[in-house]
């Protein structure tokens, strides 16, 4: 009867290789690019990757409009007509856990998928 | 052969492990005029966010002043009269108000629930922003007063004042929410309403939360605290503003003038167990100014706070030693205790 050991050391090389890729796939920060994901009044109206720069016009709710611009790897908003401007001054975001809102007009502008800020959330 | 087909069950073990992780959902709303982000850990976590969705709207419903069939649109109605009038609501909301005007009188009046017709008119319900004139600034001091206002059982007296539990209204519904969750059998979430952020338990692997506070002169992160089963709320002169003839007005009110508070503060946070306690704390602290602050905490002594003046100049509590750290080039000065007669 064939006694062998479980695994052999050659065996325990390539499963530890392989695991270790494993684990750099699925945690490497950002490995599939951050995306800006946008929605209106809770409901989702497109992702837009922040490594292709473009301008999307959004018609935000309460009549208030905006442009999300993506160039230079981040996302930001211009145009705004809302009364109060705040999401047309946030600087422009690129890390996951980072936010442009727009209150009046109920949109919100995060970031997917790219690097992630050292906190979990933020007060404020 | 026998050792490629060991191989391949630990590949799959190892793939299957590596999904193994506390399930999460995660829910993003618009209520009580502002953004929300819910997220919940565990098996229920789904249950967890429609349970809190549902009772948010609820609550919303319950307290809005701007909402037309809840129990403070009654009470302002009533006092349109401006004479006393008793208005019925419900036991949740007498309960609500009474631990508010309580709140009101131990802050002494730098929270002030009557505030309500100063806040309408600068403008910041409806977004038509505007400064008020000097004679309607005199007239909305007589009528800004929480001591005119009494709760009898389920009944709220007023004397023509009109109320708003704008200022502890996100802090209450996240300590519902959090309550509701527990019973849930939840031990680890994360509500973020309008940027009053409340932990539930610790982080899902056990570590503790790490919240960030918002620079008050930028969009980056003055300082993190860590914490578990805490609330973290943050009152700013940036949060909601307008400028007319190149000044710029902030909604942070002080009842005392009617206008916004000018105290030196650029923001104030305030750590603590209750959602509520810090909502109405970093409004109040805010008014106060540091010096009165400062005082304040000495007083109470239950909460930690993170005070950001205008200047420049931040100090912490002294609960907050270890569980603080300020950006690169921010220095910051801790408040301890201060025993009898020292």
């Amino acid at each position: 009867m064939e006694n062998r050991r479980f695994m052999t050391p050659r065996e325990g090389v390539c499963l530890v290789l392989l695991a270790a890729g494993l684990a750099l796939w699925l945690f490497w920060p950002g490995r599939t690019g951050g995306q800006a994901v946008l929605t209106r009044s809770g409901e989702e109206l497109g992702r837009y990757a922040l490594n292709a720069p473009q301008r999307v016009p959004v018609q935000g709710a309460n009549g208030f409009s905006l442009t999300l611009v993506v160039e230079g790897g981040a996302a930001h908003v211009e145009d705004s007509t809302c009364p109060d401007l705040i999401c047309q001054r946030h600087a422009p975001i690129s890390r996951t856990g980072e936010a442009i809102i727009c209150l009046p007009g109920q949109v919100t502008v995060t970031i997917e998928g790219g690097d992630r800020l050292e906190q979990d959330a933020l007060s404020g | 052969m026998r050792g490629v087909k060991r191989l391949g069950c630990l590949l799959l073990c190892a793939a299957l492990l590596s999904g193994c992780g506390t399930p999460s959902r995660s829910e993003t709303i618009f209520a009580m005029d502002t953004v929300m982000d819910l997220t919940a850990y565990g098996p229920h976590a789904q249950d967890a966010l429609e349970a809190a969705t549902a009772e948010l709207s609820r609550i919303e419903a319950l307290i809005s002043a701007q909402r037309e069939g809840s129990d403070l649109f009654s009470v302002n109605a009533a006092a349109q009269s401006g004479g006393e009038a008793a208005t019925p609501v419900t036991e949740e909301t007498a309960a609500l108000l009474a631990r508010t005007l309580a709140l009101c009188a131990d802050t002494d009046g730098a929270l002030d629930v009557t505030i309500y017709p100063a806040v309408e008119a600068w403008g910041f319900y409806s977004g038509d922003y505007r400064v008020p004139a000097a004679s309607d600034l005199e007239a909305l001091r007589a009528q800004v007063d929480y001591r005119q206002v009494a709760v009898d059982g389920t009944s709220v007296v007023t004397h023509g004042q009109k109320l708003d539990l704008g200022a502890v209204g996100k802090g209450y519904a996240a300590d519902q929410v959090t309550a509701l969750w527990r019973e849930l059998g939840l031990t680890s979430g994360l509500l973020n309403l309008g940027g009053n952020i409340q932990c539930l338990g610790a982080k899902p692997d056990g570590s503790d939360w790490v919240i960030g506070v918002r620079d008050p002169a930028g969009e980056g992160t003055l300082c993190t605290v860590t914490g578990q089963d805490m609330a973290v709320v943050t009152s700013g002169a940036y949060q909601r503003n307008f400028t007319q003839d190149g000044v710029t007005y902030h909604h942070i009110l002080d009842p005392a003038t009617c206008a916004p508070a000018e105290s030196g503060a650029a923001s104030v946070t305030v750590i603590g167990p209750s959602g509520l306690i810090c909502d109405a704390l970093s409004t109040a602290l805010f008014v106060m100014g540091p010096d009165r602050a400062s005082d304040y905490w000495q007083q109470r002594q239950d909460f930690d706070m993170i005070y950001y003046t205008q200047d420049g100049d931040l100090f912490y509590t002294s609960g907050l030693e270890g569980r603080l750290t300020l950006r690169d080039g921010l220095e910051g000065q801790m408040l301890t205790w201060k025993t009898a007669g020292s």
